[in-house]
């Protein structure tokens, strides 16, 4: 189970700039042939979906980071143990 | 959330089936008057037809009419509104098909408070559930209306079932919270969920 965290980690870790990059390619794509009444829709569009996805992307890549690289046991994190 | 993942696509498939006016089979068509009621098949199709020479017989006809037959004989361009009033089998097969979903709904709302009270130790509680119950509640699903209706519009015309591609979006989201909570997450509090 640990060596399944460790690897989906690393597709975590590799998700996030895959969405950021494919978000910003597909914009610039889709912005280079917009039809001109269309410009302001597409713009919106674009502004809005890279703002908030960006550091939700970012999230999930530190989420990948912390599970592939620290020991997810409770028992081996002192400072998050009550008892 | 399996379920739901494997279930969006077929339950969506056969809401619009259900609404489909090309399965149905047309029994009557009277497109002489401006708005006609016809039956097909169990359901009730409402047409609405705009066409110059109804508009031109409305301005002989009625003269406080005069303004809008006037302005609509410069567009003689015929136009067509439909709405379908589904039949009471296809009805109850669409109310069913709702209240899967709303199922689906309850099943995830129903344990998520007292699960993520178990899930983080007290001191880091609030942050840790405010922070992702917020961004799933407000911005996945909150974007997903904007999201998926954007994809179908850019897929429009690449494939047949272009309508069915805005699921794709709340597939994966779910599709990743699934594996997520599947692999990272157990159903033991792990820590003292009492006072600290």
């Amino acid at each position: 189970m640990d060596t399944l965290k460790r690897i989906l980690g690393v597709v975590w870790a590799l998700l996030g700039p895959a969405v950021i990059i494919g978000m910003v390619w597909r914009a610039a794509t889709e912005l280079g042939q917009v039809k001109p009444e269309k410009v302001q829709e597409t713009y919106i569009f674009w502004i809005i979906v890279i703002a908030i996805f960006v550091p939700i992307a970012i999230g999930l890549t530190l989420f990948g980071f912390y599970a592939c690289a620290t020991n997810t046991k409770p028992s081996s994190r002192p400072d998050l143990s009550v008892a | 959330m399996l379920i739901a993942i494997l279930a969006y696509r077929p339950i969506y498939r056969q809401m619009f089936y259900l609404a489909d006016l090309t399965q149905k089979q047309e029994i009557t068509a009277q497109a002489r008057t401006e708005e006609a009621t016809e039956t097909k098949g169990s359901d009730r199709v409402t047409t609405v037809k705009d066409h110059p020479g109804l508009h031109r017989r409305h301005q002989r006809g009625r003269n406080q009419n005069h303004h809008r037959c006037r302005r609509r004989l410069l567009a003689p361009k015929e136009e067509t509104t439909r709405y379908v009033t589904l039949g009471s089998g296809a009805f109850w097969q669409m109310t069913f098909l709702v209240f899967i979903q709303i199922f689906f709904v309850t099943m995830v709302y129903g344990p998520i408070a007292a699960f993520l009270v178990e899930v983080f130790p007290t001191r880091i509680r609030y942050t840790s559930m405010s922070l992702p119950y917020h961004i799933g509640n407000g911005i996945f699903g909150g974007l997903t209306p904007y999201i998926a209706s954007r994809i179908v519009e850019a897929n429009k015309g690449t494939s047949e079932t272009y309508y069915m591609d805005g699921l794709w979006y709340p597939i994966a989201i779910a599709a990743v919270s699934f594996l997520i909570g599947l692999v990272y997450l157990s159903n033991k509090a792990e820590y003292d969920i009492g006072d600290d």
